[in-house]
């Protein structure tokens, strides 16, 4: 078995099906629960769609992925910022934004390039988060030289 | 007898650079905990089977969330297309240990990226993780990465040791 197999096939197989920029599919996986959303656009910051949740309890083993895929046919996104984060909100299932004054659980970036199709990103990270609360977990795109930014949310809630 | 000889010597040193060429990327990486830091650039292959890697090493505590800073570009003049970065913490048994298959419950974050890379074109990433406990941990990130040919990739890396 090479030691990248599990990942990267999954990266590989990343759904390319919808059209816009970017195809998103983020998962939040707990030990009792699941949740899964999708590409979403900004503005508005809040997005169209629900948010999903998922709950946890303090301490559980919690696992992060995304996949971010360029579903734009016409040409390569240049020194794309993909960022991701899960912060402390306010409530869950609110649309809240992420309390600016309060340290991510977890946070990162990648710049590339995305070419059509075959550009993308992925993620898997295991974490446990030890205090109770709502928090908001987002990955979003930046300066992708369009009027508007895509991004999928979720709620995460630890009890 | 001297023509076979010259024959092996030749086929070594043409091992040799074949070795040491490497997929054509610089590869660099940085891990700090917001006390400390330490960095590692491009590194040839240092191991066999049986020899222990020498590895620049961080050591931090095991409730510390930690920063990884890795960069790659590519040096050689040739366009590379879907090539693959591919960036990972994971637990070891030991230090100087060869990379290990990627258990995922061994792995604490990985990520890939897909991309073209024309000479001088650059990937970068920015990775916040906490490790599972005190242990021996690899924070790694390869370029040009062949599923189906482990070993021609060119990378960076470190050892993390967290008490």
């Amino acid at each position: 078995m090479h030691r990248c197999a599990f990942f990267i096939v999954a990266l590989l197989l990343a759904a390319t099906a919808r059209a816009e920029h970017f195809v998103i599919e983020l998962t939040i996986r707990a030990p009792q629960e699941e949740a899964t959303a999708h590409s979403d656009t900004d503005p508005p910051p809040e997005g169209h769609n629900p948010r999903p949740i998922c709950h946890a309890k303090a301490g559980d083993d919690v696992t992060l992925q995304f996949f971010v895929t360029s579903n734009f046919p016409h040409n390569v996104l240049k020194r794309v910022n993909v960022r991701y984060y899960i912060t402390p909100e306010k409530e869950a299932g609110n649309k809240s934004p992420p309390e600016s004054d309060k340290p991510s659980v977890t946070e990162g970036t990648f710049l590339m390039d995305f070419k059509p199709e075959t550009g993308r990103v992925g993620l898997r990270q295991r974490l446990h988060i030890d205090q109770k609360g709502a928090y908001i977990v987002r990955v979003e795109s930046e300066h992708s030289d369009s009027d508007h930014e895509h991004f999928a949310a979720l709620d995460l809630v630890i009890e | 007898m001297k023509h076979r000889a010259i024959a092996i010597g030749a086929l070594l040193v043409l091992l040799a650079s074949a070795v040491a060429q490497g997929a054509g990327y610089d590869a660099d990486i940085e891990v700090r905990d917001g006390k400390n830091a330490q960095s590692a650039k491009q590194s040839k292959p240092t191991t066999t089977p049986s020899t222990l890697a020498k590895r620049v090493v961080l050591e931090g505590s095991a409730d510390s969330q930690f920063t990884a800073v890795w960069k790659v570009v590519r040096t050689d003049q040739t366009l590379t297309k879907d090539e693959l970065v591919h960036f990972y913490v994971v637990k070891m048994d030991r230090q100087g240990q060869a990379p290990p298959a990627l258990d995922p419950s061994h792995v604490v974050i990985e990520s890939a990226v897909t991309m073209d890379f024309p000479p001088g074109e650059k990937a970068g990433g920015t990775q916040q993780f906490r490790v599972d406990g005190p242990g021996i941990y690899l924070v790694r990130v390869e370029a040009g990465v062949d599923p189906d040919k482990p070993g021609v990739e060119d990378y960076a890396e470190l050892e993390l040791v967290v008490k």
